[in-house]
Formats: C-alpha cells, sequence, structure tokens
C-alpha cells in the first residue's frame, strides 16, 4: 500500500501549486494580452523617429455657420491622433472559477516528526492529484481522465491612467489649422 | 451596439459624440454647443478604417483565447 502511495506521490503535487497553477495561467494570458495591446497602440497610433515616438494624425473637417461671414458655412480642416479616435479598452479575464475533487496520495510531516513553520506551529503538507469526476463510470479510465474544470471570463477594465491622460491631453489640444 | 465616443470641438471645446464605424461610413457629427459639424476627411478613412478592423481583430482574437 505504502509504495502504491509512493510511486502516486511522485506525480503528485502541492495543493498549493494544483491550486494557483489556473491562476498563474490566467496572470500569464493577462500579461500576454496586455503586451499585444501594447504592441498594437505602438504600432498602429505612433510613428517611431528614432528614439522618439510621434502620434499618427488623422485629417477631419470641420463646418460651421460664420457670423463675420454673413451667415455662410466655412469648412476647417483639422488633425486629431488616431489613438484618440480608437475606441481602447483594456482586455483582459475578469473573473474566473475553478472546480475539481482532490485524491490525496502523499503528504509529508507526522505525528512522530512534526514539521514546524516559523512560527513554531506543526506543519503537514498535503500532496494529491487531481481526481476522476466521481459522477461518471468506469473504474478502468477513471484515474487516466482527471479533470479540472476552469471557467474564465474574458471582458474590458478601465484603461490604465497613464494612457487615459495622453488621451485625454491629446483630445483637449485639437485645433484647426 | 455601437459604443459612442467624444472629441471636444475644435470651435467651441464642447462634447461631438460619435461612433468609429459611422464615421469611417462618411457620417459628420454635430457639436452639441456651437452645432459645428465634423467629419472625417476622404483621404483618413482608409487609414482609420484599418486601424480600427486591426483593433476589432486583436479584440475577437483575444477574447477568443478565453
Amino acid at each position: 500500500m505504502e509504495n502504491n502511495n509512493q510511486n502516486y506521490s511522485h506525480q503528485a503535487l502541492s495543493i498549493e501549486k494544483l491550486m494557483a497553477a489556473p491562476f498563474i495561467a490566467a496572470a500569464d494570458a493577462n500579461a500576454k494580452m496586455a503586451r499585444e495591446q501594447a504592441k498594437f497602440l505602438m504600432d498602429t497610433c505612433f510613428e517611431q523617429n528614432g528614439d522618439s515616438f510621434r502620434p499618427k494624425m488623422v485629417s477631419l473637417s470641420m463646418t460651421r455657420s460664420s457670423a463675420n461671414n454673413g451667415g455662410k458655412e466655412d469648412t476647417l480642416q483639422f488633425e486629431l491622433p488616431l489613438i484618440t479616435i480608437i475606441p481602447f479598452n483594456s482586455l483582459c479575464i475578469t473573473d474566473m472559477s475553478m472546480k475539481f475533487d482532490m485524491e490525496i496520495v502523499a503528504y509529508t510531516g507526522s505525528n512522530a516528526t512534526p514539521e514546524k513553520d516559523d512560527q513554531g506551529k506543526e506543519k503537514c503538507t498535503l500532496h494529491g492529484n487531481i481526481s476522476y469526476d466521481s459522477k461518471e463510470n468506469g473504474a478502468a479510465s477513471k484515474r487516466r481522465q482527471s479533470k479540472m474544470s476552469v471557467e474564465i471570463n474574458g471582458g474590458t477594465i478601465p484603461l490604465p491612467p497613464g494612457l487615459t491622460t495622453l488621451i485625454d491631453f491629446y483630445s483637449k489640444n485639437i485645433k484647426t489649422s | 451596439m455601437i459604443a459612442e465616443q467624444k472629441m471636444a470641438c475644435p470651435s467651441c471645446n464642447s462634447d461631438i459624440f460619435f461612433s468609429i464605424p459611422l464615421l469611417i461610413a462618411g457620417a459628420s457629427f454635430t457639436c452639441t454647443h456651437c452645432s459645428a459639424h465634423v467629419k472625417l476627411a476622404g483621404s483618413s478613412a482608409p487609414d482609420v478604417k484599418a486601424s480600427y478592423d486591426k483593433y476589432l481583430e486583436l479584440k475577437k482574437n483575444a477574447l477568443a483565447k478565453n
């Protein structure tokens, strides 16, 4: 029996690692999305000139009635940075939940030789595998079908304050030429 | 649903609400205060459309990966 446990314990992870894995994956996914958005922003909305970046500008026309012109309409051209009209949002994983059954296959620490943590409390670390779905039939395939269900939802969150400030700065400095 | 955005009116600095798909399509938008009309210049429309399409693609891919 003990040998079997030892065999499984080679494949087992601590509870902390099992629970952390999906969260680490989600954090990595968020970081990757942030990098892709930053790259898009720099590639699409800015032009590099040596070490500096200039915003790409787009041209618009404005038509208004002018009292100085006897009520006739004037048409003026003006430019504004592309970044101010693309509706940016920060894309990310907004919430996540996970569910799994865990089969405890080993533990470290025992009554005979208790390990102690920094505060002197007895420490016991459980090791396990993600267990099969208990609702499913078929004992032979159960161990090969360990399941962890992770549900994630993507969405948008407000832009970082730095980018918001930049867009706000550009937006408030639109001038006609 | 088309999300509304706003820009500052170059004439009076009030808000001009617009939607980028309609702006690209050539629609003009009116200032809430001075009634000035703004529209995208024809020369800039292809660039804005390309950038917007790229942004939508990025958004679609990001959400699909989730």
